[in-house]
């Protein structure tokens, strides 16, 4: 009857302690969700934002509408990834596939700015002055987002991976999570030179 | 600085102390119920010391409802939401579009920091009349937060400083500091209660003759004191950890420690930071970014914030080095520049000593005599009532002062008229580099009171006071009322069309012809051709001596500098033609039009 009672005891202890490392995993888990999804609101902000520059600028330089179109279209497709990897944002292909859109359309937005250097009357436009500002602040925070959003990731993993919340992990299946970053050398540094042109 | 690291550190040792309260709390329990049995034995009530008299159980009972009591009450004034608790502080919402770029980049600044330390936005105010650096956040729960900055910290910071200190309070609120120091606050209600009701008994003169009350109120008051001691001692010292960990959260938040860290040393560097920690070093003093700190170990014991020193070792042991070399690296151009940013308002550069003329030139060469200057350059006409400025100043400041300034004024007053411009630029940028933003104000002050005294309050006087104010860096007058009506624009819509602002133009114009000094038939008709070109409606013709139009006035800046800038220019261009009409420019003119392009945020360019 004891050995019964004690054996009870330490099972609902051990049953405890796992339930308690599978909700912080999911915690961490929904944290990093969370994370990511803001990165989504600041990128949906800023790729709402980008077609109003276009046709502001649009009125100005009609000569350069390759690189509008290049613009447009470097949006439209990060746009399409982004819809793809916010529906699953566990799914680190389709998290690697909008990171490397977003750099082709930071590199795409470099051109647009230096570009726009030629045409001193867009920037006296009051219009186009705010509609640059506000791209500059949105960028700002696609820059934190993505900060806090590898911050929920390394919390993630790290709880994933330490042991004993491992065991519980593999058991469960909580899948690694990927840090938003770009994959080639080359994209890394078009990223760089876009912002710093944008900013 | 390895913040993850930091934070868990910190975090860990919080958690002790935390731990530690609700022990001593416990124990303190305990300790209560054997001293009053214990007392109540040596009065002879009970036999033994863990045996209840009744008279010890009722005393029990009243430390415990006293306990139960003090933090209900302490929680009713707790539970009110953020924003409210901000408006009792005084402090002013920041509306979504203002004309004051400052307060823009606080917005954006506050939404970034929310961003990156994933929180939901809190709603932000400014303490318009503290001038020193801090802010805090208030709310304990999620959804009515709201993040309190004072005018100081926006004066004084630059935007990634200013980061580092919004970071520094996002810190507070992601590890649910405001909770638990709320929870804190409300036991330590609970105690203070014990003490409150022993002072009842005792009375409130400990001097008075010993009566009856003292042996119920004694006992309470003591054990009150010691609980209160007690708790406030392991309260502090969480505190304190709580602080290296929001420090470390805002590194993190910001990835920018050594902003953090200059923003800590501005602090430290900052004269007049005890206002702020007088007024709310009670309960608020554990949500501040820092709190002034004595430096002798009992009060250290007793403070809710490390000392700033050590905190900017935290971040970075060799910042004070690394902080020398920057400055030494761009100290000649860095001058002034901090400040440039927060003014929308263009300020002519600074004008050199070199292009006065000698004898001008000496007149300015200390901040005492551009001081005197300043007020001589104001000094009236009348003799009467000059003798009665110099008795003002004299009073105001220094005897010494006024007797400078009469010495100004008698000797040099032709010199101070043809350069006065050149000379008041000169001496207000150098008043503005070598006097504190308080005094400052201060000056202004004077200065206008001493105006309006000398009833030397006219359209002149009143824009070159203006122009002086902008020159000193000193805020405009008022600033709680544009706040305000800032909101109600951003409402209404705030471009508006030419005819609706054609009472502010009128306005404008009448004061701009005025000025041309021109006979008054000749004024109505330019007046007249003047606002046909903005309106249809015609408004009548203002004069510069109706009173209260200085306040009109500044409201129709407030109005018209939220325009698009293409309109503020072209009427400003058109004030320049206006001037230049008679082919003769008047020194009333020329200032006029300058207070319009520094009140309208325009280029002046130079005719």
């Amino acid at each position: 009857m004891l050995t019964a009672i004690i054996m009870g005891a330490v099972l609902l202890l051990v049953g405890g302690f796992v339930v308690g490392l599978y909700n912080s995993l999911v915690k961490r888990r929904n944290e990093f969700k969370n994370a990511f999804s803001q990165i989504d609101v600041q990128l949906q902000r800023r790729y709402e934002l980008i077609p109003n520059l276009v046709e502001t600028a649009r009125a100005y330089m009609e000569h350069e509408s390759e690189t509008l179109i290049g613009v447009t279209e470097a949006r439209n497709t990060a746009e399409k990834k982004r819809e793809a990897a916010a529906a699953n944002p566990q799914d680190s292909s389709l998290v690697n596939a909008l990171a490397q859109a977003e750099a082709k359309l930071g590199s795409a937005m470099g051109g647009f700015s230096m570009v726009m250097e030629n045409y001193p009357e867009i920037k006296a436009d009051q219009s186009m002055r705010d509609l640059h500002d506000e791209l500059t602040t949105t960028e700002n925070r696609v820059g934190f987002a993505r900060q806090a959003y590898s911050d929920a990731v390394m919390r993630y993993n790290t709880a994933r991976e330490e042991f004993p919340s491992n065991i519980v992990a593999g058991t469960f299946n909580f899948a690694a999570a990927d840090l938003f970053e770009i994959e080639s050398q080359e994209m890394r540094e078009s990223v760089k030179v876009s912002f710093g042109k944008a900013a | 600085m390895y913040f993850f690291g930091k934070q868990r550190s910190s975090k860990t040792s919080s958690h002790l102390f935390l731990f530690g309260f609700v022990v001593a709390m416990f124990m303190f329990m305990v300790v209560a119920h054997v001293a009053v049995n214990a007392f109540s034995m040596l009065l002879g009530y009970s036999d033994s010391m863990y045996v209840s008299s009744p008279q010890a159980k009722a005393i029990v009972l009243i430390v415990w409802f006293a306990v139960l009591a003090g933090s209900y009450f302490r929680y009713l004034d707790v539970r009110k939401g953020g924003s409210a608790l901000a408006r009792r502080f005084g402090a002013v919402p920041v509306s979504d579009k203002n004309r004051f770029s400052d307060q823009k980049v606080l917005r954006n600044v506050v939404s970034e920091m929310a961003i990156a330390a994933s929180c939901p936005q809190p709603e932000v105010f400014i303490l318009t009349h503290e001038h020193s650096i801090n802010a805090f956040v208030l709310g304990s729960n999620d959804k009515d937060r709201a993040i309190v900055v004072s005018q100081g910290a926006l004066d004084n910071l630059d935007r990634e400083e200013l980061q580092a200190v919004i970071g520094h309070e996002f810190g507070h609120i992601a590890h649910g500091d405001i909770p638990i120091n709320m929870r804190l606050l409300i036991l330590l209600g609970g105690l203070l209660a014990i003490d409150e009701i022993g002072q009842l008994y005792t009375g409130k003169d400990w001097r008075r003759d010993w009566h009856i009350g003292y042996v119920l109120g004694l006992p309470l008051r003591i054990l009150g004191s010691i609980g209160v001691l007690t708790a406030n001692l392991i309260r502090s010292a969480y505190s304190r950890q709580r602080e290296f960990l929001a420090d470390a959260s805002a590194v993190q938040y910001s990835r920018n420690p050594l902003a953090m860290a200059s923003a800590l040393a501005k602090v430290r560097d900052q004269r007049s930071c005890d206002a702020m920690s007088s007024r709310y070093s009670g309960e608020l003093a554990h949500l501040c970014f820092h709190i002034g700190t004595v430096q002798s170990w009992f009060n250290r014991l007793f403070s809710s914030h490390p000392p700033i020193q050590k905190r900017i070792d935290e971040i970075d042991p060799h910042f004070s080095t690394k902080e020398r070399a920057t400055r030494r690296r761009v100290a000649p151009k860095t001058e002034g520049v901090s400040l440039a940013w927060q003014h929308p308002v263009t300020r002519e550069g600074g004008t050199s000593r070199d292009s006065l003329p000698d004898a001008v030139a000496l007149m300015v060469n200390d901040t005492p005599s551009c001081l005197a200057v300043l007020f001589a350059a104001f000094a009236s006409d009348a003799p009467g009532k000059r003798e009665d400025y110099y008795n003002a100043i004299g009073f105001a400041y220094t005897p010494l002062l006024s007797a400078h300034v009469k010495h100004i004024v008698s000797n040099q007053s032709a010199d101070l008229e043809n350069h006065k411009t050149a000379i008041l630029s000169y001496a207000t940028d150098k008043l503005r580099k070598e006097v504190q933003l308080e005094n400052r104000q201060k000056l202004m002050m004077n200065l206008e009171r001493l105006l309006v005294v000398e009833g030397e309050f006219d359209l002149i006087n009143y824009a070159i006071a203006q122009l002086v104010r902008r020159q000193l860096d000193v805020e405009f007058p008022l600033v709680d009322q544009l706040a305000e009506t800032d909101g109600k624009i951003a409402k209404q819509g705030n471009v508006k069309t030419f005819d609706s602002m054609g009472a502010e133009f009128a306005l404008l114009l009448s004061l701009m012809v005025e000025a041309s000094g021109a006979p008054s038939d000749k004024l109505e008709e330019q007046y007249t051709s003047a606002l046909k070109s903005y309106t249809k409606v015609n408004h009548p013709r203002r004069s510069g001596s109706e009173p209260g139009i200085y306040k009109e006035l500044e409201a129709a800046f407030q109005t018209l500098y939220v325009q698009p800038q293409s309109i503020r220019e072209a009427f400003v261009q058109h004030c320049v033609e206006i001037m230049h009409h008679d082919g003769h420019v008047a020194r009333a003119e020329d200032v006029v039009i300058s207070l319009f392009a520094a009140s309208l945020d325009c280029e002046l360019a130079a005719a």
